[in-house]
């Protein structure tokens, strides 16, 4: 993946230069609440999210987790990108904002753009999501994207009870 | 040798050097003012069923007028309020909150939701010097903790 624009972001793969971004995105309150505790707490700890997470899933996959950076700030602001579980045919699609940069349209901007990619480079046919059933925001950004309710599932065993919604591309 | 002549400042340019002093004096810091903000102004922030729907576009649009800046960065904050109501699926609402915000944010009238509402009236599109920038900064702070205790931007991740 060389980098995908848009209007007003730039997305690209996560290096391990990133730590710190990590380290204080996936400690954001919001991010705890609606994503969870991924128990990174150190630049080490980040480091070792971003190499075994992100990083570890362009090599097994193509892709995963990109950074998000407002062009015209240079500022690291989010991520967005494609996921693979384990136990989950179909990949699924996640965001996550710093507080400063929510509500403010990028969350859409960035995932119409990973979605296109997914769609038109990788040749994914189909992609789901699983969102908290009281993230009311990202459930009707869900819907404008294209994708359609499916039932609720339980991540990670019982401890995330998520709703499912899938968008299914013909190719 | 002239050492001993004594040149008399005219009156007239005293007068020049008053009325010059208010602007000799702009990198002087005003004050910024806590943030509040008021939802969405005079427009509805939801829809009969979900009332409070893009009730956070506008909270975080708020931050944006309240800090103020140049006219660039007036336009992205208006721009993100569209993007942000369009997001949840309501583009044309979205069109109209981003031409409402357009005229009746500019900075020149004294409304409670002008450009740069969080300083003094008639700062324009001022930028901000070394104080100004680090009450943005210990404000800004304070504000995103409320707004986050309140409820009132989470929902941005899934």
């Amino acid at each position: 993946m060389n980098g995908l624009k848009t209007e007003r972001l730039a997305i690209r793969q996560f290096e391990l230069s990133d730590a710190e971004f990590i380290l204080r995105l996936v400690n954001d309150e919001s991010f705890l609440h609606f994503i969870g505790d991924k128990g990174v707490r150190t630049l080490e700890d980040a480091n070792d999210y971003l190499s075994n997470g992100p990083i570890a899933s362009y090599h097994a996959h193509g892709f995963g987790l990109f950074h998000v950076e407002e062009k015209s700030s240079g500022e690291s602001i989010g991520m967005c990108g494609l996921l693979k579980r384990d136990g989950q045919q179909h990949p699924d699609i996640g965001f996550a904002f710093l507080p400063e940069y929510c509500a403010q349209g990028f969350a859409y901007e960035s995932a119409a753009a990973v979605m296109e990619y997914g769609h038109s480079e990788l040749a994914i046919d189909t992609i789901v999501a699983f969102v908290n059933p009281d993230n009311e925001r990202s459930i009707r950004l869900l819907e404008r994207l294209g994708l359609a309710y499916v039932g609720p599932v339980t991540l990670d065993g019982i401890s995330r009870k998520q709703n499912s919604y899938s968008s299914v591309y013909s190719t | 040798m002239n050492s001993s002549k004594v040149v008399k400042c005219p009156q007239k340019l005293s007068w020049i050097i008053l009325l010059s002093f208010p602007l000799g004096c702009s990198s002087v810091a005003d004050e910024l003012s806590d943030f509040t903000s008021d939802g969405c102004s005079a427009f509805p922030e939801g829809t009969t069923e979900q009332k409070q729907l893009w009730h956070s576009c506008c909270v975080i649009h708020d931050l944006a007028y309240w800090k103020g800046g140049n006219a660039d960065k007036r336009k992205a904050a208006d721009i993100a309020l569209e993007a942000c109501v369009a997001e949840i699926g309501e583009p044309g609402i979205a069109k109209l909150m981003l031409a409402g915000v357009r005229v009746g944010g500019t900075p020149w009238l004294p409304t409670r939701f002008r450009w740069a509402y969080g300083w003094p009236y008639l700062r324009g599109y001022k930028g901000a010097v070394e104080d100004e920038l680090r009450q943005i900064e210990r404000k800004t702070e304070a504000a995103m903790e409320l707004l986050q205790a309140q409820g009132a931007i989470l929902g941005g991740d899934n």
